[in-house]
């Protein structure tokens, strides 16, 4: 109060004092003028000027034109009573800058600095310890770092020190048990590491000492047990161990003591009962063990009592009946046994009570909730048995109410109204009777959980009134009748379970205004009818169960709609038939389907395959038949996804083969908008392709015929018009007749055929080899990469078959300029190619220069892409090299152009090192076939 | 003696009302972390009370049997904001489904401490920066959808150790470079890489350099 009175008093006086100011603040060593400049170069060093600073002007004063957060006071010197700034208060004013850019040296009268709650940045300015004056120092909630300097121990006045909530590191300096003037001390969540040193014990006159939320480490020192006139201990949220030193249990005036979130151990020492004034005592999160002591009880004072997540164990004392004040009572995550105590009911203030994750046992007190300032009763995870207390079922100040996992027992029909409750969490237990009207009246429930008890009786429409709803759960009860329809407004709906019950009539069209739902589980009732068509339009759902119910028809197209879906998406064990819908596909992010135990038809739809994150199929039980959909789930199929259906047929281990008439895949065209840029790496790895492909074709190895009848294993076609079947092509080739032939390869024989409709197709007859296991995965993947390419110049793969006795590629041979096919047309191929590359343009005027020998007339500038950057001289002549040797391969005659094997050697060597063995080796190939 | 006494309550109001929720569990904190970061107009996140034992009972947050936070489903949320470090905590979490909402800023490099993650789902948002190499750590990813971002920079070759990644989504983004060929990239179809104007195609190990164009 004195200090106001002066600070009052001095206002007054600085405006008879105005014109006195500057000349006294020469004399005595007072300058006010350098003050004042300090503080407004300091506020032009802040990053955007505070409106909270708008008072510090240039040509004013802050002793006399009420600077916002200044004051002055008079400063004895000698017989001069001079006006110097002694205080800077602007907590929460929104600066930021360095608190650095202040110079403190200037300011030696401070007494006062509170700047918490800034965006201060730097460390802790040493000048500050260099204040003579100072007392008060607030530097806390700013984004300070750096080390505490130790010379904050060395300070004549100091008695109020507040640094938490910043960035700082490093230790806390012993010398601040030096100054032996602190009555706080705040060194709170910042990132302090090393232990609490010993000498904070010298502190005399120590009020308040938090130090939590830091990474300190060690014990807790004895010596604190000397800080006689503590009040507040804040040691939480650090890595202490061991034990609780007994002087601290002696601390005759301690309020408040925190110790959550350490690693103490032991059991609680029994002489804490001593802390008689404690309000607040928190022990939670910690490893003592062994049971409560009963002298807990006599801190009759307590507010807050946690001693939650240690290993405690034993019965709850039945001293604790005297604690008559508590509101908060944290005893979750322990191993505590046995009932509570029969006098545990009266606490008349009691607010929140947490006895989860126990084993506690018996009947919850009848008068828990007596002084109607009940808001929170967590019990679940407990043995705990019995109704219901009376006293809670009225208890219009609840807001959680959490029984979960229990043995309770009693009727719930006539419970509530709970007008606050926000979530209510009954699952678990024996609880029965029927969902009354009454719940329906708590507007505020956002969470309602019952499921696994005996609830019988029907779901009330009027649920649809709890408009604040996101999660409901009654599954696994007896509940009867129809799933209401209303229960579609409930527009925060995000998770439904109504399964396991024996709910019957159909599912609600009106579900598909559930904008936000998230799960829906419905699964194991009696629901009959459709599904609706309308569940399309619950575009959030993740997880969607409606398997074994009776549910009937198609399913819905709409269905793939639900591009959310993930989880699961499970129809299973119902009366669905008719063709599954394409638009399955659709759902990309679905990772398990289950579609079994109905009676679906037709075969499954290609798009199938085109799930990517589909992990497990089930189409079990089915009336589905023809082949199982290309993709990769295909290839790691178990067979049980497809047992018992009416002819599926595949290539995996239980499941028969396919027939040998080739079936038309719907396989769409996807056009890929990867745009090849002129690049040379994009195209050779094309090349590579192929190649590559043609390799593993060479190096199949032949499954032995051992069937005469089972002469055709597998074909498959794709991307056709449907009308290409291998017997058309044997036919027309007269099985392959030599007639026919156009041309042949290292690998390969190639045929023309002659279709119906006059379209005439090259097929290429793969030689059969003897060396190597085909690796099936491999060839399929590679073909399905040569069905996707599309280039002028490279040959348009249109399908393939894999069969022991041949293998063919089907290519358009439109493209060919001559009817002859030798490898040297891939060598003119690789010309084109290698030449567009370069030039990022179809080369059409270069290929007739080329035969003219002219093109060492083109400047290799001008030819290369104009959109890429020129190239190095290495560049260049790489770049040359390649160009000569492109103009090579498109010699007219075919006889002129290189063979592979050379220019294979000739742009071998400019190879960098790291070319993995493999590429290398196909790359070798490629000289060989082309 | 009364003003000392009158600084010393007003230091402990300052000192209380700044320490952080003492009742609380690292997940939790985690989470709500995030809720701070967030600016959330449909109230999503509106159950995240960080005095609660554990983020269990949150809505959008799924546990296990041993209250270990194993989803995170903000998916189509609307929400705004970072999403910042403290995710890289939730060392527990199997699918991060943050995708159709409103996100900014980078992908936190902390997200590889995930090491259960199976699926990472941040789609469609306005998330900018690199893909951060840390992801390669996410040994149990199957899933990565980042495609409809802002994100720069090449896609860092370490996933081609990722030997669960089994679809992977980077399209219509600015990504640079080229694509790995390597381990679970042999079999990605080339439409996961697409609309990356400066992406140039896939890898071609030791013929052009693996960032080439970035």
């Amino acid at each position: 109060m004195a200090m106001i009175e002066l600070i009052i008093l001095v206002l007054l006086r600085s405006c008879l004092l105005f014109l006195h100011a500057d000349a006294a603040g020469h004399h005595g060593g007072v300058n006010l003028g350098s003050q004042i400049a300090a503080l407004l170069q300091w506020k032009s060093a802040l990053r955007n000027s505070s409106p909270a600073l708008d008072s510090w002007q240039q040509g004013t004063s802050p002793c006399s034109s009420n600077w916002t957060g200044v004051a002055c006071a008079a400063v004895h010197r000698g017989r001069r009573v001079p006006l110097a700034v002694t205080k800077i208060s602007l907590p929460n004013a929104g600066l930021d800058g360095y608190l650095g850019e202040l110079n403190f040296s200037t300011l030696p009268f401070l007494t006062h600095i509170d700047l918490s709650s800034n965006n201060l940045r730097g460390v802790i300015p040493l000048a500050i310890t260099s204040l003579p004056e100072l007392s008060y120092l607030d530097l806390g909630a700013n984004l300070l770092h750096g080390n505490i300097p130790s010379e904050l121990g060395n300070m004549a006045r100091l008695s109020q020190l507040g640094l938490c909530c910043n960035n700082l590191t490093g230790r806390i300096p012993a010398s601040l048990g030096n100054q032996t003037t602190l009555v706080t001390l705040s060194t709170g969540q910042n990132l302090l590491t090393g232990p609490i040193p010993e000498e904070l014990g010298n502190l005399p006159d120590l009020e308040f000492l938090d130090l939590g939320d830091n990474f300190l480490s060690g014990q807790i020192p004895k010596s604190l047990g000397n800080l006689t006139k503590l009040n507040l201990l804040h040691l939480f949220s650090n890595n202490l161990s061991r034990f609780i030193p007994h002087g601290i249990c002696l601390l005759p005036n301690l309020s408040d003591l925190d110790l959550y979130s350490n690693l103490l151990s032991g059991p609680i020492p029994p002489s804490m009962g001593n802390l008689t004034t404690l309000n607040h005592l928190s022990l939670g999160k910690n490893q003592f063990v062994e049971s409560i002591p009963a002298e807990i009880g006599a801190l009759v004072h307590l507010h807050t009592l946690s001693l939650s997540q240690n290993e405690i164990s034993g019965s709850i004392p039945a001293t604790f009946a005297n604690l008559t004040s508590i509101r908060f009572l944290y005893l979750h995550l322990n191993k505590l046994s046995g009932p509570l105590p029969r006098e545990f009911a009266n606490f008349t203030y009691l607010t929140n009570i947490d006895l989860t994750n126990n084993s506690l046992s018996g009947e919850l007190p009848s008068n828990i909730c007596k002084g109607g300032n009940l808001q929170r009763i967590a019990v679940s995870n407990n043995m705990f048995t019995g109704p219901i207390p009376r006293s809670l079922e009225t208890c219009r100040s609840l807001k959680f109410l959490f029984l979960s996992s229990n043995k309770m027992t009693g009727d719930i029909s006539s419970f509530g109204p709970y007008p606050r409750l926000i979530k209510a969490k009954l699952d678990r237990n024996n609880f029965s009777g029927y969902l009354s009207k009454t719940w329906a009246s708590n507007i505020n429930l956002t969470f309602f959980a019952m499921e696994e008890n005996m609830i019988a009786g029907s779901l009330p429409p009027e649920f649809s009134n709890l408009e604040k709803l996101e999660v409901l759960t009654v599954h696994a009860n007896n509940l009867i009748g129809s799933i209401p329809k209303e229960l579609s407004n409930l527009a925060n709906l995000y998770l439904l379970n109504l399964s396991h019950n024996k709910l019957s009539g159909t599912i609600p069209p009106e579900f598909g205004q559930l904008k936000n739902l998230q799960y829906l589980d419905i699964s194991a009732n009696k629901l009959s009818g459709p599904i609706p068509q309308e569940l399309g339009s619950c575009t959030m759902l993740i997880s969607l169960r409606i398997n074994n119910n009776n549910l009937s028809g198609p399913l819905p197209t709409t269905i793939g709609s639900l591009g959310g879906l993930q989880i699961v998406l499970d129809v299973s064990s119902n009366k669905l038939m008719g063709n599954l819908p394409a638009e399955l596909g659709n759902l990309v992010m679905l990772e398990v389907l289950n579609l079994s135990h109905n009676q679906f038809s037709g075969s499954i739809p290609s798009s199938i395959g085109s799930m990517a994150s589909l992990s497990t199929l089930d189409v079990s039980y089915n009336n589905l038949e023809g082949p199982l959909p290309i993709g990769h789930l295909f290839h790691n199929a178990s067979a049980k996804w497809f047992l018992h259906n009416k002819g599926l047929c595949g290539n995996i281990s239980g499941l028969p083969t396919c027939s040998s008439t080739p079936i038309k895949e719907n396989h769409k065209a996807r056009i890929h908008h990867m745009v090849l840029v002129a690049f040379i790496p994009v195209c050779i790895v094309i090349i590579l392709s192929i190649v590559v492909l043609v390799m593993i074709l060479c190096e199949r190895k032949r499954p032995q015929i051992t069937t005469v009848t089972d002469t055709r294993d597998v074909l498959s076609v794709w991307n056709f018009d449907g009308k290409l079947v291998f017997e058309d092509i044997t036919r027309v080739t007269e099985n392959f007749s030599d007639r026919y032939i156009i041309g042949s390869g290292g690998y390969g024989t190639v045929y023309k055929a002659q279709l119906e409709g006059g379209r005439s197709v090259a097929v290429k007859k793969l030689h059969p080899t003897e060396e190597g296991i085909h690796d099936e995965k491999r060839f399929l993947s590679e073909i399905e990469v040569l069905t996707k390419i599309r280039h002028r110049s490279i040959v348009k793969l249109y399908g393939f078959c894999s069969h022991p006795s041949c293998q063919l590629l089907y290519f358009d041979a439109e493209l060919s300029y001559t009817s002859v096919v030798t490898t040297k047309c891939d060598v003119y191929s690789f010309g084109v190619v290698a030449l567009e590359i370069v030039m990022g343009r179809y080369p059409r005027e270069l290929q007739s220069i080329a035969s003219m020998e002219q093109h060492h007339e083109i400047a290799i500038e001008d030819m290369l892409d104009q959109r890429l950057s020129s190239p190095t001289m290495v560049e260049k002549k790489e770049i040359s090299l390649l160009v000569e040797v492109a103009f090579a391969c498109l010699q007219t005659s075919p006889q002129f152009r290189p063979e592979m094997q050379d220019v294979y050697q000739k742009l071998a060597p400019h190879k960098r090192p790291s070319v993995s063995p493999s590429h290398a080796a196909h790359t070798r190939e490629e000289t060989i076939d082309g | 003696m009364a003003a000392r006494v009158l600084a010393a309550l007003l230091a402990l109001a300052l000192a209380v009302s700044t320490a952080p929720a003492r009742a609380s569990n690292d997940e939790g904190d985690a989470l709500y972390a995030l809720r701070q970061r967030l600016s959330d107009p449909n109230g999503v996140l509106q159950s995240w009370d960080p005095t609660l034992v554990n983020p269990c009972t949150w809505f959008h947050v799924t546990c296990d049997q041993a209250s270990r936070v194993v989803r995170l489903d903000l998916g189509n949320s609307n929400v705004s904001g970072s999403i910042g470090p403290e995710l890289g905590r939730l060392v527990n979490l199997r699918y991060l489904e943050l995708y159709r909402n409103n996100l900014d800023g980078e992908i936190p490099k902390e997200l590889g401490n995930l090491k259960n993650l199976i699926s990472l789902d941040l789609y469609a948002n306005k998330l900018t920066g690199g893909i951060p190499k840390s992801l390669s750590k996410l040994d149990s990813l199957r899933f990565m959808r980042l495609n409809n971002n802002k994100l720069t920079g090449s896609i860092p070759r370490e996933f081609a150790k990722l030997s669960n990644l089994k679809v992977i989504d980077l399209s219509n983004n600015d990504l640079c470079g080229t694509i790995p060929v390597d381990g679970p990239f042999s079999t990605f179809p080339l439409r996961s890489f697409e609309n990356n104007s400066r992406l140039n195609g896939p890898e071609l190990q030791g013929l052009v350099p693996y960032d080439f164009g970035c």
